[in-house]
């Protein structure tokens, strides 16, 4: 029954909490009267009672309806559980903190501010009485989690209050929160404030707020069965706390968290069910369902703010100092929340002014007297305050009364943690910092110590998803909860609050979060990446891509062996290309060195060493005639940095992709025009002009210019490789001679003769261009191979035939011809120009008979395989000399298998 | 299963309790916070923990910035078990009695090492000194 009556319904308008309502007053009457009877009390209780109620209006009149329910409660809920009342707590405390924070929700308050005319100590003891009502109701008849005590529609529809539309949610919230009071009476607990009851219950004239605080010492009584006493700490929580107001005498301590986030935390309380299996990071409180302690923070907090506080301290500390009695040094949780629970039944019960009370103590009772406080009541200075000192680290782990006290002291002044406080925490002082700086997190968590073993690193933690985990029993409350609260806090959060990133969770903030900002960690990435990326990697890091590659292979050959195995776990180093930089070394041209200039971009620069322009050889007019033997020298010199470049460039070029390879192919473009135009010579004609006097005759000359010749052709294109190749047919018979003679001085040189030949390495370049070509150009080589170059002016030219006859005892050049045949067989049937396959014919009849005229040994051994020159020689040769040929090929081409 | 090159891998641990072990054989539990390319961490709400037999210790240490060279490991802590081990939570002035205690005795055991060892003629060596890694 109480639950239809007290579901929470968010949608609820905000409750009319002002003093105004007299429906509510009898609600709360006859509660009271159930509980202590009518005019239980009377004598100095009563007496400050009535001082306080001329401040607010009553209604009188009690409903046996109310009494009724209270008593069904009674039966129902036979055991209070801790964690409801954690919840309870917390959620208390939240609401505190938002409708603090809500601008709202304190202008559409009509209530008044309760304010104690004693003001420190003085006041708490005339506010209540030395007499306090005993409380007839066990605290677990209240707070039964068989119960939904917070989610009754039914509650707030009756509380509903069209009239205070601004404090909505918060409001509500704490009503629902409230629920003790409403659930009797069905009636917003707002009004409990000047809850009428009380005031009967001693005289129509008392003041609520006795009421409030004699429940405060009835809890006392209960616990340690003396009187409170006047706390002397009470001056220090008059203090009016404002909401910036900073710290007043401990910094906090490092880690400590700014204030915007504790104010975060302290509402995050509620979301911690939710939020349980998301959170992974420790937080700074446990909120467990054991704990303790959290009834204590929040009535110190509270008596700090409100000005009813200064009682409450006295009462704080006797009862901290009982629970630690009997905790010992470390709080027993259930001892505690037993306490609390009777602390919250009495105030249940109790007038809504004491309630009121214990809300700004944060005892659980005070939740009727929350919304109460939420409907905005201007009067509410502590309430701001709440969060700072909810949110004081301390207050959870504060088993001692000092503790206690300092806490309540802290409540009026919000930045003032006192680092001694957490000493004394269940930890046994270990962590006195870290508690210190923890504790300000979470104002409004109240449980701290449930988890021992943890105790360490999870207090550090606000939000641990275990803390979340007290509170399963949720339900409604929870789901809307957070909503709620985060409505609020944008609000609020104004400046300070927008700092501080949520971790993605609903209303989970970890306000440290932040501290590497998302430009950050890509900039640590990109670093990183640049350190892996190259442009270049089979030079820049040869072995590591030799490794790779083995891996690559043996997990290929792995996975092909056990498929399925081995599939999920592998581990994947995520390379992510960097977007193509040109790179462009640092060039101060007349520097004496290389300028290092390495950097995050450009981490290798230190070790490229690269030489942008050979330094051109000086001109000297003196040594002509050795110079130029020499200057040849250096031009291969030149040619070969080209051609290295070019290779280099060329290997960049095959680890690209498509896309990425204009710059470098623009960039070999140029090397090879420059090359192209070296061999050429000054003139610029020097692979056509047939002398002996070119550069490329020159260097072909030279052993060194041989080999580099064999590189270069491979760089060049088909258009610049075949003139090259022509000219360098056209210098057979020249290349011949040097080879022979760069042999033999070889030999001589080296007795044990291992030769460095460059045939070998000039034939497949060779090879590949005549390759390439079609019957036309073979044509033209041949032409070429015909026209040897003079090697001296006044040499005599062998003719045609016989160069070739020549060159046929000579592997290379036999090499080249069966080349060419060979290649004129795979083309000679798709030429379709038949001036061509003429002009060819008489070129396979010069070979024909240049190669019978060689006997069948002295024909050199051709460095490849050439099946197909017989039976190109069949097509255009007469039987009489194909055997001939035959005789001496078949020898060559049977030999090559 | 993917992963970042070097330091970057760090960047997934942010925000995660970590332990660390330095160079000195320190153990440092923490919230990783921030991380450069040279591994140098920024631990919040950090605690020194001293292990000595089965019983540790924590000290509170709040910020810490480690040097990233001085790190030899670091590891995610499982937040969820962390407290299923089985070793003894001491308090820290017990923790630093028994850690000096057994420096000490690490000490002796030094003493006469070496001492037996220029007994016989070898020249002891500081490699097994009082470290930190016991």
């Amino acid at each position: 029954m109480t639950d239809n009556l007290f579901g929470y319904g968010g949608d609820l308008p905000p409750l009319d909490e002002g003093p105004d309502e007299e429906d509510d007053g009898e609600f709360y009457d006859t509660v009271n009267d159930d509980t202590f009877g009518t005019g239980a009390e009377g004598g100095d209780w009563v007496d400050t009672h009535e001082r306080m109620a001329g401040e607010f209006q009553f209604g009188t009149s009690s409903t046996p309806r109310a009494q009724g329910q209270v008593r069904q409660q009674d039966n129902m809920v036979p055991f209070f559980e801790e964690e409801d009342l954690e919840k309870s707590i917390t959620k208390l405390v939240l609401d505190e903190e938002e409708s603090y924070y809500d601008p709202a929700s304190r202008k559409a308050s009509k209530s008044k501010p309760i304010s104690i005319k004693g003001g420190g100590e003085s006041s708490i003891s005339q506010l209540f009485g030395p007499k306090s009502p005993p409380s007839l109701f066990d605290t677990s008849d209240f707070m039964s989690p068989t119960r939904n005590i917070w989610g009754s529609p039914e509650v707030h529809q009756t509380v509903e209050m069209p009239q205070k539309p601004a404090v909505s949610a918060t409001e509500e919230r704490l009503k629902a929160m409230l629920h003790i009071g409403q659930s009797s009476l069905g009636k917003p607990a707002e009004d409990g404030w000047e809850d009428p009851a009380i005031v009967r219950a001693v005289s129509d004239s008392q003041p609520v707020k006795k009421k409030v605080m004699s429940l405060a010492e009835l809890e006392q009584e209960l616990i340690t069965g003396r009187k409170p006493m006047p706390s002397k700490a009470l001056p220090a929580r008059s203090v009016s706390p404002e909401i910036g107001s900073p710290p007043v005498v401990i910094p906090l301590p490092i880690g400590t968290p700014p204030r915007g986030s504790m104010m975060h935390h302290a509402r995050l309380p509620h979301h911690a069910a939710e939020q349980q299996k998301h959170q992974q990071l420790p937080q700074h409180i446990q909120a467990t369902p054991q704990s303790t302690p959290p009834p204590i923070q929040q009535k110190t907090p509270v008596v700090g703010q409100s000005p009813l506080v200064p009682i409450h301290p006295q009462q704080l500390q006797q009862l901290t100092r009982q629970i630690h009695q009997s905790i010992g040094g470390r709080v027993s949780p259930t001892q505690i929340s037993q306490l609390i629970v009777r602390l919250h039944a009495i105030g249940g019960r109790i007038s809504p002014n004491s309630i009121r009370t214990a809300v700004f103590t944060s005892i659980p009772p005070p939740p009727r007297p929350q919304g109460a406080n939420a409907a905005g009541s201007p009067a509410f200075p502590g309430n701001q305050r709440m969060p700072f000192n909810a949110g004081s680290p301390r207050m959870p782990y504060s088993s001692s009364p000092r503790g206690m006290l300092m806490g309540s002291g802290m409540g009026s002044s919000p930045g003032a943690n006192t680092p001694p406080m957490h000493m004394g925490a269940g930890r046994g002082g270990r962590f006195p910092r870290a508690m210190y700086g923890l504790t300000p997190m979470n104002p409004r968590i109240p449980p701290v110590h449930s988890r021992p073993d943890q105790a360490g690193m999870n207090r550090r933690y606000p939000y641990s998803p275990q803390q979340r985990s007290p509170y399963p029993n949720m339900g409604k409350y929870d789901r809307d909860g957070p909503r709620a609260q985060r409505q609020i806090r944008f609000p609020r959060g104004g400046g300070g609050d927008n700092q501080y990133h949520r971790r993605g969770n609903r209303g989970d903030y970890d306000e440290y979060s932040c501290l590497m900002s998302q430009k950050e960690k890509e900039w640590v990435i990109k670093i990183q990446m640049l350190q892996l990326t190259s442009n270049n990697p089979a030079v820049d890091d040869f072995y590591y891509q030799n490794y790779m590659a083995r891996k690559a292979a043996k997990e290929k050959d792995r996975e092909e062996s056990g498929k399925n195995n081995q599939q999920g776990n592998k581990k994947k180093l995520v390379l992510r290309p960097l977007e193509n930089r040109a790179y462009q070394p640092a060039q101060f041209e007349g520097a004496l060195g290389k300028l290092t200039s390495a950097s995050v971009n450009n981490p290798r620069q230190i070790i490229d060493i690269h030489i942008e322009n050979a330094p051109e050889e000086e001109e000297g007019g003196k040594a002509k005639d050795h110079g130029r033997r020499r200057r040849t020298l250096l031009a291969i010199e030149r040619l070969f940095s080209l051609v290295m470049e070019g290779e280099d460039v060329d290997m960049l070029v095959r680890g690209l992709p498509e896309s990425d390879r204009g710059p470098l192919l623009e960039k070999r473009k140029g090397l090879v025009m420059k090359l192209c135009a070296t061999l050429k010579g000054e003139k610029g004609d020097g692979l056509r002009e047939r002398t002996a006097s070119t550069l490329f005759h020159q260097i072909l000359g030279i052993r060194k210019g041989r080999k580099l010749v064999s590189r270069i052709i491979p760089l060049l294109g088909k258009e610049e490789a075949f003139p090259l190749v022509e000219t360098f047919l056209a210098n057979l018979t020249y290349i011949f001679k040097q080879e022979a003679k760069d042999l033999k001085k070889d030999a001589i040189e080296s007795q044990k003769g291992r030769l460095d030949e460059t045939f070998p390495q000039l034939y497949l370049p060779l090879c590949q261009v005549i390759q390439e070509s079609e019957l036309i150009d073979l044509i033209s080589l041949v032409g070429d191979l015909e026209s040897q170059i003079p090697t001296t002016p006044s040499a005599t030219q062998p003719k045609g035939s016989s160069i070739i006859s020549g060159a046929m005892q000579n592997k290379l050049g036999v090499s080249i011809i069966m080349c060419m045949l060979n290649r004129a067989e795979e083309v000679y049937t798709a030429e379709e120009t038949p001036a061509f396959h003429t002009k060819w014919m008489e070129c396979v009849h010069l070979f024909a008979q240049a190669i019978c005229v060689v006997s069948d040994t002295a024909i050199a051994r051709p460095l490849g395989k050439f099946p197909l020159v017989l039976d190109h020689f069949s097509r255009f040769v007469s039987k009489q000399p194909l055997n001939a040929l035959e005789k001496r090929l078949r020898n060559l081409i049977d030999n090559e298998e | 299963m993917e992963y970042m090159p070097g330091t970057a891998s760090l960047i997934d641990e942010i925000n995660k309790k970590l332990l660390v072990v330095l160079r000195d054989g320190r153990t440092l539990i923490g919230i990783l916070r921030s991380i450069d390319q040279f591994a140098n961490l920024v631990l919040h709400r950090t605690i020194e923990r001293i292990h000595v037999g089965r019983q540790y210790g924590d000290i509170p240490r709040g910020v810490f910035v480690v040097r990233g060279e001085n790190v030899v490991l670091l590891g995610e802590i499982d937040t969820e078990n962390e407290s299923t081990h089985s070793l003894e939570e001491v308090s820290i002035d017990e923790i630093l009695e028994a850690q000096r205690d057994e420096q000490l005795k690490n000490q002796e055991e030094e003493k006469t090492r070496n001492k037996k060892l220029l007994e016989r003629g070898l020249q002891p060596h500081g490699e097994q000194g009082i470290d930190e890694f016991p």
